[in-house]
């Protein structure tokens, strides 16, 4: 047997030969259409793709090729090229399907790696490798190939479902305004509308904000001080008194909702409820040094009103940091076409289900923020969903046994 | 508990941990490099879940919050690897990796913020960076082990030495998987994808089929060590790039949905 590097000749050149042919195949008929492969389309090539897989482990003692596809080296050799190329992608900007690109990188496709067929055939590759290695490990069958097979049939159900489950999954998004019904939604890749077997009602939206944030802030630049490691007073229930560098401060008034007016020549908080009302605080600053006093109030403004700065010397103010979002959630109704009606809440990592579709609450109006009155909602159909869990699952339990087994030294004895 | 404690803690730990490795270097009354290490481990694990309590979260959203857990769980690994083997060397090597980490969090303070993203509020969030955090911990561990075994040893590598570095690789690589895995899951439930090819993500997918290379190609009859530790140090400048190394990359910049540091 021939050793050291003319072992991954044949996976060399396979790869130089496959990353060809995409070249070529992406010149004449362009970049894949994963469209078209939606169902039956799909189901059609996972059929041929699996009987041509069972076809080329029967053949393996008449081609050579088959056979040595099954072996360590074409293993090393097509996730070496599949590494590569994955780098290749990491190193590249990517842009969305649905934008126009231009420059070099347009022909390889390169900056679309998922729709270049180089990329795409390096990866088929590496998947027959990985289905002719479990075909040619799985008999004769004994309970201790047991963690191997986990790992590899997870990883192979898991390539196979995602990649050709992606043309029947479908991606939309919808903006929901309060009150008003939701209908139709738009297709994040070709940007047209669809009706939806259902409508959604945005009843309620709610978003609990953290508590607000004084920085001393340099007014030249704009930026947080010290600039290395910017201070940050968090203004909790309670607090009362805190300090910058050589200032002390001392809380005089808060108004959690409050809107700014003009009072005698000078701008004033009151208390109110009303839209785009900010959490005002007015401050009494005193420089440790020379015992300098500075008194007013600051607010981190909304879409209604400007922010509100405290001047403590012509280089630094206090100013009130935008508040970061704690919690959102729509509360929503839907109402099936057969009459169903559902109430449920929406957030972020808790989706609702409708009819085999996840809806997942993505964002709001940033600029209105805890006032915006509509919020983004993701929508996804994915039907092959069951079987990519099921590879994942595989491969949790594969990575298990391979912690548990590394130590024995099990692991390679029933790998190899 | 803020980060203003954090160097009590640290020099605490590091003299523990500092004890321990030299205790395992001298090669007598191993009782006591168990000691040593374990507390340092405890004081050290004392402040990030003082830290925790006091964040009301995991800290765990920032680089700095991270590399906490990172400077935890190499000693734990070079301990782990030192209970199995008793390499006298190995507890220097991750105290040392470990000191660079904390140096690295000292140097460079972070803002002491207790918000936390409600994409990040998912009872994913804390197995996913532990589990990754403990990965890299025993990649790292096998890093160093492969940069002695190519440059400073002299000699081939022996056997014994491969299957250690082997060992750590399973074990690193057994986690990564699950963190990857983890983090699929959590996505779905999150923005309805398991995998968007995202910079992050096709960092961190090229950095596991790095490892599976050496993986496979260890189990070649016929594996020359010198080139699998090679392959080994690849894998590992993947993983950098894949941990922070696209913070500065052209293509990644602004692009990854998995940023949440403070700015």
């Amino acid at each position: 047997m021939q050793g050291g590097w003319h072992r991954y000749k044949e996976g060399v050149m396979t790869g130089v030969a496959l990353v060809a042919v995409g070249g070529v195949l992406q010149a004449v008929v362009g970049r894949i259409d994963w469209s078209r492969a939606a169902f039956p389309v799909n189901l059609l090539l996972l059929v041929l793709f699996l009987a041509g897989l069972g076809g080329m482990h029967t053949f393996r003692s008449k081609v050579g090729l088959f056979d040595r596809l099954g072996r360590l080296p074409a293993s090393v050799s097509a996730l070496g090229w599949v590494m590569g190329v994955t780098v290749l992608m990491g190193c590249i900007r990517q842009t969305p399907s649905h934008l126009l690109s231009d420059g070099v990188e347009v022909w390889p496709d390169f900056s679309r790696m998922l729709s270049s067929w180089s990329f795409v055939l390096l990866y088929v590759w590496m998947t027959v490798v990985l289905g002719l290695v479990i075909l040619r490990r799985i008999y004769p069958f004994r309970w201790s190939k047991i963690p191997f097979l986990l790992h590899h049939v997870g990883l192979f159900v898991v390539m196979v479902t995602a990649t050709l489950g992606s043309s029947d999954r479908k991606c939309l998004r919808m903006t929901l305004v309060l009150g008003e019904l939701g209908r139709f939604a738009w297709s994040e890749t070709d940007r047209r509308s669809v009706e939806l077997p259902w409508t959604v009602e945005l009843k309620e939206f709610v978003l609990d904000e953290y508590p607000p944030v004084l920085v001393l802030m340099d007014k030249e630049t704009g930026k947080a001080l010290p600039a290395e490691a910017p201070l940050r007073w968090v203004l909790e229930a309670g607090v009362e008194q805190g300090g910058f560098t050589d200032w002390d401060l001392k809380i005089v008034r808060s108004i959690p909702e409050a809107v700014p007016v003009a009072e005698e020549g000078r701008l004033d908080f009151v208390a109110s409820r009303s839209v785009g009302a900010v959490y005002a605080v007015c401050l009494e600053a005193v420089h440790r040094k020379t015992k300098v006093r500075k008194e007013g109030w600051v607010s981190g403004g909304s879409f209604m009103f400007l922010g509100e700065l405290l001047e403590l010397d012509e280089h630094v103010c206090v100013a009130m940091m935008d508040r970061e979002p704690r919690r959102f959630a729509s509360r929503v109704v839907l109402n099936g076409g057969n009459g169903v009606r559902k109430e449920g809440v929406m957030e972020v990592n808790r989706p609702l289900e409708q009819d085999g579709w996840g809806m997942y609450l993505l964002g709001y109006d940033n600029a209105k923020g805890r006032w915006s009155d509509g919020c983004v909602v993701g929508l996804v159909y994915d039907p092959w969903q069951p079987y990519i869990y099921a590879g994942i699952l595989f491969m949790m339990a594969g990575a298990v046994c391979l912690f548990v087994m590394a130590q024995s030294g099990k692991w390679k004895e029933e790998t190899v | 508990m803020s980060w203003d404690y954090f160097v009590y803690f640290a020099v605490v730990a590091l003299a523990a941990w500092g004890a321990g490795a030299l205790w395992a270097w001298r090669g007598r009354q191993v009782g006591w490099v168990y000691v040593f290490t374990l507390s340092g481990l405890a004081v050290f694990l004392g402040f990030i879940l003082s830290l925790w309590v006091s964040l009301e979260r995991p800290p765990m959203r920032t680089m700095g919050e991270t590399r906490l857990w990172y400077s935890f769980f190499l000693p734990l690994g070079g301990l782990i690897t030192y209970v199995r083997w008793k390499y006298k060397w190995i507890l220097s090597f991750s105290f040392v990796l470990s000191l660079m980490f904390i140096c690295i969090n000292l140097l460079h303070p972070e803002m002491h913020s207790k918000t936390l993203m409600p994409a990040l509020q998912s009872p994913w969030f804390a197995p996913h960076v532990i589990v990754y955090m403990f990965a890299y911990a025993m990649l790292g561990v096998a890093a160093v082990m492969a940069v002695c075994l190519l440059w400073l040893k002299k000699g081939n590598p022996g056997e014994r030495e491969m299957t250690l570095c082997d060992n750590l690789v399973y074990v690193g690589l057994a986690f990564m998987t699950l963190g990857m895995l983890f983090g699929a899951v959590w996505a779905k439930e999150a923005w309805g994808h398991y995998w968007s090819w995202d910079p992050k993500e096709t960092w961190a997918v090229a950095t596991w089929f790095g490892y599976l290379i050496y993986v496979h190609y260890r189990l070649e009859v016929h594996s020359d060590c010198r080139k699998s530790l090679i392959i080994l140090l690849v894998s590992f400048a993947l993983l950098q790039m894949c941990w922070y190394g696209i913070n500065y990359l052209p293509s990644a910049r602004e692009t990854s949905v998995h940023t949440y540091n403070l700015n």
